[in-house]
């Protein structure tokens, strides 16, 4: 059985040797993966926030979508990846405290997710890493699962639905 | 014991734990006359730790279930967070509605139902915070998620996250002896500046 490595909310990890990466309950946050399809080799980060007042502690931070953007493109190319050849994929930035059980304004949440997803649009965009694919937003948890060998994203949403981008 | 720079001392701990025991007995007393049931709870348990470790330390971040969430402002600052197991909230549902299916779906009035529970039981904690504390504190509405846990906790932690990675929690189990089913957690989670505010108007310095 291909060994999966757990990451938790701030942490990245770089799969270089066949390894697949989950994370577990993605609500507001993001994961964002990026991968060599050519090397096979590819790494997933479970961000936060989209960024910080702080830019010089948030920049190497894969807690903030620029920081965990910046260190996996880093440490792709380290492990001899191209980075020209790297492709982006992402899923969370869900609005976990829905309307349609909250019916008072000012949800928590409601922007968090969103805030999220547009920055690390951004973050990837400014490294000119393609977005693959993406599933975010809606009002469900996501458990993630990402094989760097293929570049599939699984994901695991809170209602039993299972997509595959 | 080991005490980093930042982390809390044993006085500390201890003076949030009574300070929790006290909110803890009155939510209960308030729960009880609710369901009609005793309600007890365990020594609760105060922490400092890194954002990562929260979700761990809330529940397996893959379990389904109820959360409630409300917010309090005044010259402190914090986050209250309800979670019910799948099996609690049902039950709950159930005393307090009748509805006895199994159904995971909740509509506007069940979900109304278990969102006043949470407001009752955080108002009351937060009564014995104000007469202990001197200080007027003023709840939020509360807002009801059913979804991961891992997923739940996530917009408190981006609250607390912006401004650090250390955050306390104070956490305490709630349960009734003879139905096993029927058990929730409560949490609080303070904003970091309002810790050191929190122990001072405890008696206490940070």
């Amino acid at each position: 059985m291909r060994k999966s490595v757990r990451i938790k909310i701030s942490e990245y990890y770089l799969a270089k040797n066949g390894e697949t990466i989950k994370s577990y309950g993605l609500g507001s946050c993001v994961g964002v993966a990026v991968w060599d399809p050519k090397k096979k080799i590819g790494a997933l980060a479970h961000i936060l926030l989209p960024a910080s007042k702080n830019s010089a502690a948030a920049a190497n931070s894969a807690k903030y979508a620029p920081g965990a953007v910046a260190v996996m493109m880093e440490e792709l190319v380290e492990a001899g990846c191209e980075p020209r050849r790297l492709l982006a994929k992402m899923a969370g930035g869900a609005n976990i405290f829905p309307r349609r059980f909250n019916s008072c304004a000012g949800e928590p949440g409601a922007n968090l997710g969103r805030r999220n997803v547009l920055a690390a649009r951004k973050a990837l965009a400014r490294k000119k890493i393609p977005l693959a694919a993406e599933e975010v937003g809606g009002e469900t948890g996501r458990i993630i699962e990402f094989n760097p060998a293929t570049g599939e994203l699984r994901i695991y949403k809170s209602t039993g639905e299972v997509k595959i981008i | 014991m080991r005490a980093k720079k930042g982390d809390l001392d044993r006085v500390q701990v201890d003076a949030l734990q009574e300070l929790c025991n006290i909110g803890m007995g009155r939510a209960t007393t308030a729960l009880a006359q609710m369901v009609g049931k005793t309600i007890f709870f365990n020594v609760p348990q105060v922490t400092k730790a890194g954002i990562k470790t929260i979700p761990g330390l809330i529940g397996r971040p893959e379990e389904i279930v109820v959360g409630i969430y409300l917010r309090f402002h005044g010259p402190i600052e914090g986050n209250i967070l309800f979670i019910f197991p799948r099996e609690s909230a049902l039950l709950l549902r159930k005393i307090m509605t009748g509805n006895d299916s199994n159904e995971l779906i909740f509509d506007e009035y069940q979900t109304s139902l278990l969102k006043e529970l949470g407001n009752i039981l955080a108002g009351s904690y937060l009564t014995v915070m104000e007469n202990l504390l001197g200080m007027r504190l003023i709840q939020s509405a509360p807002w009801f998620a059913f979804d991961l846990t891992g997923a739940i906790i996530d917009p408190i932690l981006i609250q607390l996250g912006k401004d650090t990675d250390q955050v306390v929690v104070i956490k305490a189990e709630f349960f009734v002896r003879e139905d096993e089913a029927l058990r929730g957690k409560f949490y609080l989670l303070p904003e970091p500046n309002s810790v050191a505010l929190l122990l001072k108007a405890l008696g206490i310095g940070a």
